[in-house]
């Protein structure tokens, strides 16, 4: 029993912390129908805030948990709310996703461009100190309780008794609950309910402060992808609760925190259970959840009975050019491309070779995301994880078989189109954000307990590729060759998206992302779809992963992790997920932004600039699902074709919008529209163009 | 260009049609290009080179010192005058930031766009050898990843050979020294980590030591050490080998003393003054293998270290007490001592044929001699290493005879002692 009570104790401390968390998403998404990806980021700069404030600063650290946790986390969450989340309409489930993973991404790099990269190690715990034994439990031996358990302990139970009296035995707690269920009503009954939810967003940053500022100590150095992985173990425990049930979510957080520590005193030490399950417990639960409990199949169907006063998603812009400028385009576009493919041949130093090279692998892994999102309309946080698929398989039939690395790619992107397709059929049921959950979540999984083993990747470094499993001078120093491979495989790949685009899968999914419904109605069927475009998409990440292996020479688990994902979906979604030279764009645009970087002095952040850069970039997704360079794009092009070519009766510059396309009618405003608050502007009519186009704010 | 790329195969076609015949065409300019570049990086009065480490990010506290190191002895060769008129400068210094995707490209930028003579004081868990290799470029660092063996051009500070097996050996010895019976080995499953445990607890085992506990799959870079120590006290172990880093090894200690664990600890990682400083109590009695002479040894036998104390002193004080810096002061030796042997018609190739021509290298006194005739390959007996031992706010040398600080092992890495050979310091 003393063994056990040993195993199991200090299990409660990281359970507390799971529960902050978990009762912080909660909270969230039941006060204002977002869950917050970013969560994990909140508590990261609350987190990194305190400890640079007491190591750089100086400050004592009462004074540095005040202003990291009591004041910057309430604002931070203020801040997101005011700026981003309550200007995308509640029907708009996708763009919340995304620009809660754009911040995710975006808001650690933030802090490493704006103090310098700096490794943050011995935080400090508050109210105890982490090195002293304050007394044994039952005063056994086998169970010390320390500093960092008693301040543990102790802020989560405050925090969360806190939390219930202001729910429930509160004027504001009465009006969250209240907004809970609609907010339109709420509003109707003379309540400002966009101050309860700033209020909601405040309180649930506050949450977020403290799990970080609470973990940091545990941490040996202070890491935001710790905190990430954590926020999935507080996701598990929410979804059992159905991200609305606060008491569930905190109390399967403490038990799964206890049941880790309990395993790891048990299962055998080198056994499959300890390293490849253990790891992976808490993705397990989650999984589970997502199977097990109805309500998370249904999370994302409105509770609120005035829902449909909601806008529609934003139309997709769309440019008309005359004639004359479209050929000036296509032209251009033919030259630049002629000029690219000659000059990588012939006069490109090695450095800038190698970029293209990278960004042409990229490109065919982003392109599976133009399949699964783009066409398919499902978002998936798994596609660097179905790349890594492909490597390895190429790579292991390689090393074992000696199978040419070109024929080992095509059985990887196989083997990559059945992960995929398993994934597909795991989440049938699932769509929006319990898909995004659910391929999180696989991510994970393969990334700590699959690509590590060594029967994966053989060595800790991965597999190292060598020139004779595909020869052509593929590895030559000069990247010539690897250069035509690459041109090639991204011709064959794009061409046969567009030809799916063009065929009956792709007039299928294009009818589902319309109405699934009226879809399934004229005998389309959307599993079948699904699986169809999962397939796809995976075989196409599986055929980009090996291409990026080959070009890298080697086959490394980490650059398959699960947080590559989220970052290929931030750059992707920035360019334009809806075309295929949005996917080309993004991977040249992302290894040349990450040269160019190169030159700046590192006290810019390197790469995390570059992340910065995509990340903001992404943000503009509720407003610009199309990309915002994709949307930059056609606009400019817009104005320069009603500049240049477009003439009224005139003969002058026409001003009207779209180029020779007639103005439409003025779109109807918020007067005329029951339901929308002043300062909407309603969806433009077809053919209005990009600068007709819906346009946020939205206040909800 | 959705437009264009709808418009069908053809156009893909052409160009790549065109590429192909632009590739055939390029082929003879380009190599009568380069045959006509100078050496790069050097010019009339500098030696510029580089190196591309993990000075950020969360295991950045292994390697963040190694550059220091390198520049602490190029700055006292320069206040000497260089080395043929020549300065040496680190010119450029890239930074992974703890990002494995990135040393490709930094290296590309080394080499291709900074033009860095050499690449001198590479230290990180992601070095990937193949484009240095690739290009003949003079590489010299920090070997924790296995991967420097083989290729004439990388140089490993202490030989490009990582002898795993020889921390079994350490292990055994300690574990005879210090009367432990049981030993426990906890590792995290990367490259320099878990490879060193597992390796050990064979020779170990093979040894006849009791091999209790072995876990060589904790969580990296980890959050609590309280599972695998009380499992370890409960079969009795009381000797640990840590094969974790720094901030592992201070999470298992912390651990340790919670729960009232009896046992000695052998770490590979955290022998630095300033580490020891912060955590005086959790690292009380903790020993370590090192591969230099230790700090504390007596200048007047070792005028290496008295050399390198003095130095790093003087121009990174930060770093004095540093096991990476002395590492990468170790890898400037070489380089400067390579350069000096090549003397002026100074180019890659020549550094290299010159520095693999060196039988005895001890960086100054600071080393047991490593021969490059053979370094890239094998490592050869005996194996010597020095014991340490934290004692108050101290390092101390452990197991030494007399003022010879090594400790020698022979071919059969049996924990038996033989004598240093010629030309080690202090012999």
């Amino acid at each position: 029993m003393a063994n056990f009570l040993g195993y199991a104790v200090p299990g409660i401390p990281y359970g507390c912390t799971y529960a902050l968390f978990a009762v912080g998403l909660v909270l969230t998404y039941q006060a204002t129908g977002v869950f917050n990806f970013a969560f994990a980021a909140q508590a990261y700069v609350s987190a990194y805030l305190f400890m640079y404030f007491t190591q750089n600063g100086d400050l004592p650290t009462w004074a540095a948990f005040i202003v990291s946790v009591v004041v910057i986390a309430p604002l931070l969450g203020w801040l997101l709310d005011y700026f981003l989340f309550r200007r995308i309409p509640n029907t708009q489930v996708m763009a919340k996703v995304v620009t809660g993973i754009s911040l995710l991404v975006g808001i650690p790099s933030l802090l490493t461009v704006a103090f310098g990269s700096q490794n943050l190690t011995d935080a400090p715990s508050i109210l105890f100190s982490p090195n002293v034994v304050y007394f044994h439990l039952f005063g056994l031996e086998q169970v010390p309780i320390d500093g960092i358990f008693l301040s543990t302990v102790v802020v989560t139970v405050v925090a969360l008794v806190a939390l219930v009296i202001l729910i429930r035995f509160t004027s504001l707690g009465l009006k969250m609950r209240a907004a809970v269920e609609s907010r339109r009503l709420v509003q109707l009954d003379g309540v400002n309910a966009t101050k309860v939810v700033g209020s909601a967003w405040m309180i649930a940053g506050l949450f977020a402060g403290l799990a970080g500022v609470l973990l940091a100590p545990q941490f040996a150095v202070l890491q935001s992808q710790n905190y990430i992985t954590l926020m999935v173990t507080a996701i598990a425990a929410a979804a059992w609760g159905v991200l609305r049930s606060m008491p569930i979510a905190a109390g399967v957080a403490v038990v799964l925190g206890i049941v880790e520590l309990i395993a790891q005193g048990y299962l055998p030490t080198g056994g499959f259970l300890y390293d490849a399950v253990l790891p992976v417990l808490p993705m397990i639960v989650l999984v589970a959840a997502l199977l097990l409990m109805p309500g998370m199949r249904t999370i994302e169907h409105a509770r609120d009975p005035l829902a449909s006063v909601d806008p529609p998603t934003p139309p997709i812009s769309s440019t008309l050019r005359s004639p004359t400028m479209d050929r000036i385009i296509k032209t251009g576009w033919w030259a630049l491309l002629a000029v690219f493919v000659i000059s990588m041949l012939s006069w490109v130093p090695r450095t800038w070779e190698n970029v293209f090279n990278q960004g042409i692998a990229f490109s065919v892994i982003f392109l599976s995301i133009t399949l699964i999102t783009g066409m398919g309309g499902q978002l998936s946080l798994a596609q660097a994880t179905l790349a890594g698929v492909g490597a390895f398989t190429a790579g292991q039939l390689a090393l074992h078989l000696g199978l040419n690395l070109l024929v080992g790619g095509i059985v990887g992107a196989a083997a990559a189109a059945v992960v995929a397709v398993l994934l597909a059929l795991l989440s049938l049921r699932l769509k929006g954000l319990g898909l995004a959950l659910m391929t999180l979540a696989a991510g994970l999984v393969f990334t700590l307990a699959v690509f590590p083993r060594p029967s994966v990747s053989e060595t800790t470094n991965g597999i190292a590729l060598q020139s004779k499993w595909i020869g052509l001078g593929i590895f030559n120093p000069n990247g010539r060759a690897f250069f035509i491979l690459g041109m090639i495989v991204l011709t064959v790949v794009t061409l046969g998206i567009i030809q799916v685009r063009k065929g009956t899968v792709g007039s299928y999914l294009t009818a589902l992302r319309g109405s699934e419904t009226a879809a399934s109605g004229i005998g389309i069927n959307p599993s079948r779809q699904r699986v169809m475009i999962f397939a796809l998409s995976g075989a196409v990440a599986g055929i980009g992963g090996t291409l990026y292996s080959i070009q890298q020479t080697h086959v490394t688990p980490n650059v398959f992790g699960y947080q590559f994902s989220l970052v290929f979906v931030v750059v992707v979604v920035t360019t334009g997920v809806s075309t295929v030279e949005g996917a080309i764009q993004a991977g040249i645009g992302l290894t040349l932004f990450e040269q160019i970087v190169t030159y700046l002095p590192g006290r810019f952040g390197g790469n995390s600039l570059v992340f910065v850069f995509f990340a903001f970039g992404a943000l503009t997704y509720a407003s610009h699902p199309e990309g915002v360079l994709e949307f930059q794009r056609r606009r400019w092009t817009g104005r320069f074709d009603r500049l240049l070519f477009t003439k009224d009766d005139l003969g002058n510059p026409s001003a009207g919008s779209g180029g020779g396309v007639p103005t439409p009618p003025a779109p109807p405003t918020a007067a005329t529209l029951p339901g929308v608050a002043p300062g909407v502007v309603a969806p433009a009519a077809p053919g209005a163009g990009a600068e007709n186009r819906f346009e946020l704010p939205y206040h909800g | 260009m959705k437009s264009i790329i709808r418009r069908g195969a053809l156009p893909v076609a052409l160009a790549i049609s065109m590429a192909v015949v632009a590739a055939a065409c390029s082929t003879s300019s380009t190599s009568s290009a380069s045959s006509a570049s100078s050496v790069p990086g050097v010019t009339a009065t500098a030696i510029n080179v580089g190196a591309v480490s993990t000075l950020s990010g969360p295991i950045a506290a292994n390697f963040e010192a190694m550059v220091p190191g390198v520049e602490a002895y190029f700055d006292t060769v320069n206040a000497q005058g260089g080395v043929d008129g020549r300065k040496i400068n680190m010119a450029y210094s890239l930074n992974t930031g703890g990002n494995p995707t990135d040393f490709g490209s930094l290296t590309e930028t080394l080499i291709n766009q900074d033009h860095a003579f050499a690449a001198v004081g590479i230290a990180t868990a992601f070095f990937k050898p193949t484009y240095y290799v690739q290009t003949d470029t003079p590489t010299y660092g920090f070997n924790v990843t296995g991967t420097w063996t083989k290729h004439p051009n990388l140089f490993a500070s202490g030989g490009s050979v990582l002898y795993y097996t020889s921390l079994g050996t350490y292990a055994a010895y300690l574990a005879k020294q210090t009367g432990a019976t049981k030993v426990g080995l906890l590792a995290y499953n990367v490259a320099g980590s878990g490879p060193a445990c597992k390796a050990a607890a064979s020779i170990l085992r093979r040894d006849g030591d009791d091999v209790a506990y072995t876990d060589l799959n904790v969580e990296y870079p980890g959050t609590t050490s309280a599972s695998d120590v009380q499992r370890m006290q409960q079969v009795g172990v009381n000797l640990i080998v840590s094969c974790m880093t720094v901030t592992g090894n201070i999470t298992m200690a912390r651990a340790i003393q919670q729960y009232g664990m009896k046992t000695q600890q052998l770490w590979l990682n955290g022998n630095t003054q300033s580490v020891l400083d912060k955590y005086t109590t959790l690292m009380k009695n903790v020993y370590f293998i090192e591969t230099h002479v230790p700090f504390g040894a007596p200048t007047k036998y070792y005028p290496g270290l008295a050399q390198y104390l003095t130095s790093m002193e003087k121009y990174e004080p930060q770093y004095v007490y540093d096991q990476t810096a002395m590492l990468g002061w170790q890898a400037a030796v070489l380089f400067v001592d390579g350069v000096k042997a090549v003397g002026s018609n100074l180019t890659q190739q020549a550094l290299i044929d010159a520095t693999n021509k060196m039988t005895d290298f001890t960086a100054n006194g600071l080393i047991a001699p490593v021969d490059w005739t053979t370094g890239h390959t094998t490592a050869k007996p005996p194996y010597c290493s020095v014991f340490i031992q934290v004692e108050g706010k101290s390092f101390v040398t452990r197991f030494a005879q007399g003022h010879q600080v090594f400790v020698c092992f022979g071919g059969t890495l049996k924990p038996v002692t033989v004598a240093p050979k010629a030309g080690t310091p202090g012999v």
